[in-house]
């Protein structure tokens, strides 16, 4: 599979969980409920999507390529029926060109003055110390 | 903690039953791999954040699965399965029509569910009123048809009849037979093809000799019993009709359950023999259970082994124990077998005087016998789901009404831009199917649940026996019901907008309008009739309820807070003189007395608040010889018995250690007996005896005291006449046991059992009960019946303030602009608050005007069901009026004051 501009392109914007899924996949493969730790640290310990929602989105992404069935799993893991998923070529590619959009995305904001707040400076959270 | 998983299990199930939602190729990659997920982080999170965080997570997990997989759905086929079809497809040209027509319905689908979810404000209440609807009733009506319908488990079961007998004199209707009578009934009757019978009560006997000893219970019928019953044995033989007799070899039959409890459904078991008291039997076969003749099928049929000698005896035409089955000679009627049976009786009223003066007879068939009693009861249910039913049938058509409004509105537009009317007509139909899917998906979950929570609560009397299963024809019926109605009033708005003149629809209303004045009375009456519906089952709730308190706070005559009763039977071979027998209970209950924790110790040969089983006729010294008393109870007690279960001596003496067999006869009586006959003079020094008339053999029986009367049947019955004998002056082989106890007796029950091992290893100790659960038994039924009826009035009530609520929002919306004009007009909040909750008020006083005059109407029916109230309770039907009426004002009050808020300046600009 090849990841043409275009083809990658036709896959952004990614919905919340694909972006999330595919972020949490980058640092090597995971099962389900691994993806699910990952994305609840990620969030700061939010409770992540439900267990539905996010088989969905697994399999659409598997049936549009962006992750695949992992044959390498950790060695430590004897569980047979756990399967891993991996990040395909054109996933990974699609994860770096919506970082790009999301980053862009976010430039504008920060000109428009609606950048991230530098930490303490709002929400009066010094008065304290 | 540890409570928690049957809820695990509960909602792990529903996971499973949920993802089956999603289609199969993706189930069958992830359904394992989401249980697996979902448990852990379930797990996970109960431990993390307690209950509350972990039932919230459960709710969001579920309805995110459900909603999933109605994604799923719509997403349509994943790529593999597309790929196959267009694979395998291409060759047949006609596949593609029908592929096309699939495809449209589909679509129909998707659209229906997307316009659906779109107004959750719609969609969810109809969901949920429809599951309860069917739920609630699906249960109910499963538990009933149970019991009250399904055909009983008898060859051509319309042929059978019970027979009983009746006597004006005594008072009795329906009651057991003498054994004699029945015999000369099956030898006179001719409409009869045979006649059998079974002993009333069932009996116990100590199984040893073949692993642990086990006290089993067994009951006595007559050899032709399954013969007559059409009942075929599973294995081996029945009975014999020469069986009946005792100079027959002593043979058995096992029940089913009994065999395969036992010996593990082993069919060599025929042949075998088994010790029963002492006493060796042979197994001949193993009849099917349940048979549900009377309550539970006991272990063993055993035959009845009637002495040939004593069927000319006077005791066997006196003494009544039998119950009579008979089945009718083909062809011929109940009426016909009626009036010969009664022929018969009044000739052997001739010919046996002595016994038969005034003894009559009769028949039921023998369904109507065996349900009779629970009848009331299971129509009581019956009637409050199929008013539940309509309830929710009429919740369902207010809020399709309220969305009317709406529908009519699009579609109108939709017909006018060209839309084909049969697609628009198609789609509404398919809303409506989806809509009764769903709900009908949801009944079938909540009626799972609701059949473990009857299961749970059943009382032993009443569906004993009998596995509950959801039963598919009634939730089919059931589904059929609702979903009909659902579909009527889907169509409602589709007919209007296909009939109508679009543009005459169009111009008819604002924004949010569109309704008319005639859908709102519609609209009005049908709150009002749910209004009465809801008056109706709660009425009835409230009048079990208050039932069942007064039950409660019935005084039983005895003490049964920290007391525990066991029986210990001893086989008759053993323990063949009554020295042995009273030398064996006096050592028991000295060693029990001798327990620590153990206040007193007594016998008694039955606990009161169980069916007592032994009455006679009786008459005292000095008595004119016309003059008797009939159905007086009589008891065998120990001498600790009243002061152990804190029964008050009014007069004279309790029994003591004194009144030994050799010693003068004595009784004790209770309170009803000495009111009835010595009222104003002591019975302290007379005489009795248990027979009508005093004859040289009678024997005398002084009267040395009185004490309070207890309830003996049940705490509805006031306490009947009972005279008390000495258990020494009257041993018997069974004996129940009665602890006091100085804290919760349920502890001394391994200490109760090694002191009886001690005494004699191979004597079963059953029955174990405190008197708590034998108070709360006689409760069971009343607490049953309360416990559904408050469901469904919690439900009714549920539906009825939503039915109200989705009124007046829609009176308050469709006045929009009415309202806009008057308050521009200067009408202020309170005006406008007073017209929409005036619209409400009316129907809420309306619905419960009506309400309440069917539920004085129908109260007669629950009369018999009630303890120390009229069904037309004034209190209760006032609480329940003024209830719905606070309730219905609550759910017309936030329409009418969101109505207040409304902008006079908008409200206009809405033409």
């Amino acid at each position: 599979m090849t990841s043409s501009p275009e083809a990658v392109q036709d896959h952004l914007p990614l919905t919340h969980i694909s972006y999330h899924v595919l972020v949490s996949l980058g640092g090597g493969p995971l099962h389900g409920y691994g993806i699910l730790k990952a994305m609840e640290a990620e969030s700061g310990g939010a409770l992540g999507p439900s267990t539905g929602s996010l088989y969905l989105a697994l399999q659409r992404m598997e049936e549009e390529g962006l992750i695949e069935e992992s044959p390498e799993r950790p060695s430590e893991d004897d569980d047979a029926r756990r399967r891993y998923y991996r990040l395909t070529p054109l996933g990974r590619a699609v994860a770096r060109a919506e970082s790009a959009r999301l980053d862009s995305l976010v430039a504008v904001a920060v000109r428009a003055g609606l950048g991230p707040a530098p930490s303490g400076s709002e929400g009066g959270g010094g008065e304290g110390s | 903690m540890k409570d928690r998983a049957p809820l695990a299990d509960f909602v792990e199930g529903l996971f499973r039953l949920l993802i089956r939602l999603y289609p199969r190729a993706f189930r069958r990659r992830y359904a394992g791999e989401m249980l697996d997920v979902f448990r852990k982080r379930r797990r996970e999170r109960w431990r993390e954040r307690g209950p509350v965080s972990g039932l919230r997570f459960d709710a969001r997990e579920l309805l995110g699965l459900a909603w999933g997989g109605v994604r799923a759905r719509m997403r349509g086929p994943g790529r593999e399965t597309t790929e196959r079809t267009v694979r395998d497809g291409s060759s047949v040209s006609g596949r593609a029509s029908i592929s096309a027509g699939v495809r449209s319905a589909f679509q129909d689908l998707r659209h229906a569910a997307r316009t659906l979810l779109r107004s959750p404000g719609f969609t969810l209440p109809v969901v949920l009123v429809l599951g309860l609807g069917i739920g609630a009733n699906t249960a109910v009506f499963s538990a009933v048809d149970a019991v009250l319908l399904r055909a009983l488990p008898f060859d051509a079961p319309d042929e059978l009849v019970m027979l009983w007998e009746k006597n004006p004199e005594k008072d009795w209707h329906g009651v057991t037979a003498a054994p004699a009578n029945v015999l000369d009934w099956r030898e006179r009757v001719e409409a009869f093809r045979d006649v059998a019978g079974y002993e009333d009560f069932v009996q116990g006997a100590a199984l040893t000799g073949d692993g642990d000893p086990e006290q089993i219970s067994m009951r006595s019928v007559t050899g032709n019993f399954f013969s007559v019953l059409g009942v075929d044995p599973l294995v081996g033989r029945t009975l014999r009709w020469e069986e009946t007799w005792a100079d027959a070899p002593r043979v058995a039959v096992l029940s089913e359950w009994f065999w395969r409890q036992r010996f593990g459904a082993d069919p060599a078991v025929v042949g075998r023999s088994l010790t029963l008291d002492g006493r060796s039997v042979e197994v001949v076969g193993v009849v099917p259970s349940p048979l549900r003749v009377h309550s539970e099928d006991p272990a063993v049929w055993y035959p009845a082994r009637w002495d040939r000698a004593s069927v000319t005896a006077t005791w066997f035409r006196r003494a009544h124990w039998v119950r009579p089955i008979a089945r009718l000679e083909r062809g011929a009627s109940l009426e016909q077998a009626r009036a010969e049976l009664e022929a018969v009786a009044a000739r052997l009223q001739v010919e046996y005087p002595e016994t038969n003066r005034l003894m009559g007879a009769g028949m039921t068939p023998l369904h109507d016998f065996l349900v009779g009693d629970r009848g009331p009861v299971l129509l009581l249910l019956l009637g409050a789901v199929g008013t539940l039913l309509l309830l929710a049938c009429t919740n369902v058509a207010t809020l399709s009404l309220v969305r009317t409004a709406e529908r009519g509105r699009e579609l109108a537009v939709r017909t006018a831009l060209g839309a084909a009317r049969g697609r628009l007509f198609r789609q509404v139909l398919v809303e409506g199917l989806l809509l009764a899917v769903a709900g009908g998906a949801l009944g079938v979950l909540l009626g799972l649940g609701g059949l473990h929570i009857l299961d749970a609560l059943r009382p032993p009397d009443l569906l004993a026996g009998r596995p509950l299963v959801l039963d598919v024809r009634v939730l089919a019926f059931t589904g059929a019901v609702t979903a009909l109605s659902v579909l009527l009033f889907a169509l409602h708005p589709a007919l209007r907008a296909v009939r109508l003149d679009p543009a005459g629809s169009l111009k008819e209303g604002g924004p949010g309008g569109g309704g008319t004045g005639r859908g709102l009375a519609m609209g009005g009456a049908l709150v009002a009739a749910e209004v009465a519906l809801a008056v109706l089952v709660l009425s009835g709730a409230g009048l079990l309820t208050r039932s069942f308190l007064n039950l409660r706070s019935v005084d039983p005559g005895f003490e049964w807070e920290n007391r525990i009763a066991a029986t210990v039977s001893l086989p008759g071979a053993s323990y063949d003189t009554d020295e042995a027998v009273v030398g064996f209970y006096d050592g028991l209950l000295e060693r029990m007395e001798g327990l620590p924790g153990v206040r007193r110790a007594a016998g008694t040969r039955q606990l009161p608040l169980t069916s007592p089983s032994w009455s006679s006729d009786f008459t005292f010294e000095g008595w004119p010889a016309e003059r008797y008393g009939v159905e007086v109870l009589h008891r065998e007690v120990t001498s600790g018995y009243f002061r152990t279960l804190g029964v008050p001596v009014l007069e004279g003496r309790a029994f003591t250690e004194e009144d030994r067999a050799d010693a003068r006869p004595v009784v004790v009586i209770n309170q009803a007996l000495a009111r009835r006959h010595f009222p104003g003079e002591s019975p302290i020094g007379r005489r009795v005896t248990f027979d009508r008339e005093a004859t040289e053999g009678s024997t005398w029986r002084t009267v040395v005291g009185v004490v309070g009367s207890e309830r003996q049947g049940s705490l509805r019955q006031e306490p009947r006449m009972e005279i008390f004998a000495p258990f020494r002056q009257d041993p018997a082989t069974s004996l129940t046991l009665v602890l006091h106890t100085e804290g919760d007796p349920r502890g001394l029950v391994p200490a109760l059992r090694r002191e009886v091992a001690e005494l004699d290893p191979g004597l079963p100790v059953y029955d174990v009960r405190t008197l708590e659960t034998v108070r709360s038994a006689a409760l069971a039924r009343d607490r049953f019946v309360m416990a559904v009826l408050l469901f469904f009035a919690a439900v009714a009530l549920i539906l009825s303030s939503l039915g109200v609520y989705g009124v007046c929002a829609r009176v308050a919306r469709w006045r929009t602009r009415e309202i806009g004009i008057r308050m521009a007009v200067g009408a202020g909040a309170g005006d406008v608050l007073r017209l929409v909750l005036g619209r409400g008020g009316v129907l809420v006083v309306l619905g419960v005007l009506a309400g309440t005059g069917a539920a004085a109407v129908l109260g007669r029916t629950v009369e018999s069901l009630l303890y120390g109230l009229e069904p037309m309770d004034p209190v209760t039907l006032g609480a329940v009026a003024f209830l719905l009426g606070v309730i219905g004002l609550v759910a017309s009050y936030f329409p009418a004051r969101r109505a207040t808020r409304t902008d006079p300046v908008r409200a206009l600009r809405t033409e």
